[in-house]
């Protein structure tokens, strides 16, 4: 596979405005698109192995990088008071129409926010989600320094993150550089954009530097770059028997951190 | 926004609470049916909530505000309501031409010191 060729073709998005740019021109599409879906997939698989810890947060909880809302809408049909912020508004306003259509507006806050410079007075929230979005910032500690700052004592944190090491393999195949993702919609030419990995062992650390007790650390998405190929009904039969695999957390393309703020 | 939403906001640059509301348009909507109270402000009467003697909280969840400003004491930052939502973003990602246009639109109701002096943009820089 030639690199260079493929690299020639994408749109490159730098930094935090190039994110923003990125979700902007993908609203519309986000939660239909087809070559969307690696996103999809990891997606499902992270709310799995999160299932039973949404039920476990209390008002009110923060979710950064909100997005079109997929754990917010779940949030908030629970009767949890969400707070949903995300840099892109106009992801913010499909995230508001679909509030409006399932009748949840009451519960939400939707803000146009950071998650690097969070809106919030000390201790204020319950929890904090931040899934598939931490990779995006530009300042990860600066990041995990406010979700600390803003949670309460025993307050819960739940981070997501792609194995950088599965990252790795994808920018050596494509031939893109470090720091980079590449993103497909049928409405956005194909795009690079800011977005690194880390390891969930790497987020624990981060956590416990700034105040956080590690409570579990999960992985899931163990076919990475193979996804493509596997029918979905394989799927959920697939992830049960990988998780047991000895070192099953280096093979999972999706790792998540949860962990409680401690006292001081 | 949610007059509510006030108990947490903070300036995202200072983190200076509370912050002081204008509200230029609000509505009426269903009032949810099970609400957390407010911990230590009351954005519906801008005081701290030990210093009221009366909340009026089932007032207060029938509105939503539609447009209005937010203002730091503190550091002198403003940010935008419109639309329903905050835009509470750090100064490097705000969009100077839009920020100046919300002032013009809405010069009437915002105190004279942000339009002259208000962080990151004001009338006076422009």
């Amino acid at each position: 596979m030639n690199g260079e060729l493929l690299r020639r073709r994408f749109r490159v998005l730098e930094g935090k405005d190039g994110v923003r740019r990125l979700y902007d021109d993908l609203a519309e599409i986000y939660d239909h698109s087809r070559l969307l879906y690696l996103t999809r997939r990891l997606e499902r698989c992270e709310e799995e192995v999160l299932r039973e810890w949404l039920k476990k947060f209390d008002s009110p909880i923060l979710d950064v990088g909100c997005g079109s809302g997929r754990y917010s809408l779940k949030l908030a049909s629970r009767g949890v008071e969400t707070i949903s912020i995300d840099l892109s508004l106009k992801m913010l306003k499909v995230l508001l129409r679909k509030l409006e259509g399932h009748g949840l507006r009451e519960n939400v806050h939707v803000i146009l926010a950071d998650g690097e410079n969070l809106p919030f007075r000390d201790g204020s929230l319950r929890g904090l989600l931040c899934t598939l979005t931490f990779d995006h910032f530009q300042e990860p500690k600066k990041a995990i320094s406010e979700f600390s700052r803003v949670l309460k004592v025993e307050g819960l944190c739940v981070i997501s993150t792609l194995n950088k090491e599965h990252l790795k393999l994808l920018r050596r195949l494509l031939g893109i550089s470090a720091d980079k993702v590449p993103f497909l919609g049928e409405t956005i030419p194909p795009t690079l954009v800011y977005e690194t990995g880390h390891t969930g062992l790497e987020i624990q650390q981060m956590l416990s530097a700034y105040g956080f007790k590690s409570i579990k650390l999960m992985g899931c998405c163990y076919w990475g770059l193979f996804t493509p190929f596997i029918p979905k009904p394989m799927f959920k039969l697939l992830e049960k028997l990988l998780v047991k695999l000895k070192n099953s957390m280096k093979h999972a393309a999706l790792h998540v951190a949860v962990a409680k703020k401690s006292p001081k | 926004m949610k007059y509510r939403l006030m108990d947490l906001l903070a300036c995202p640059m200072c983190k200076h609470f509370p912050l002081k509301l204008i509200v230029f348009e609000e509505i009426e909507i269903e009032r949810p049916e099970k609400i957390r109270r407010c911990e230590l402000y009351c954005g519906y009467h801008q005081a701290m909530i030990e210093d009221l003697s009366e909340l009026n909280c089932e007032d207060c969840w029938g509105k939503e505000i539609v447009s209005g400003i937010l203002i730091c004491e503190k550091c002198g930052r403003w940010y935008p309501i419109e639309e329903e939502i905050p835009r509470m973003l750090p100064d490097d990602l705000r969009d100077r031409n839009k920020d100046l246009s919300f002032l013009s639109r809405w010069k009437s109701r915002i105190p004279e010191r942000v339009l002259s002096d208000g962080k990151p943009f004001n009338l006076g820089n422009a």
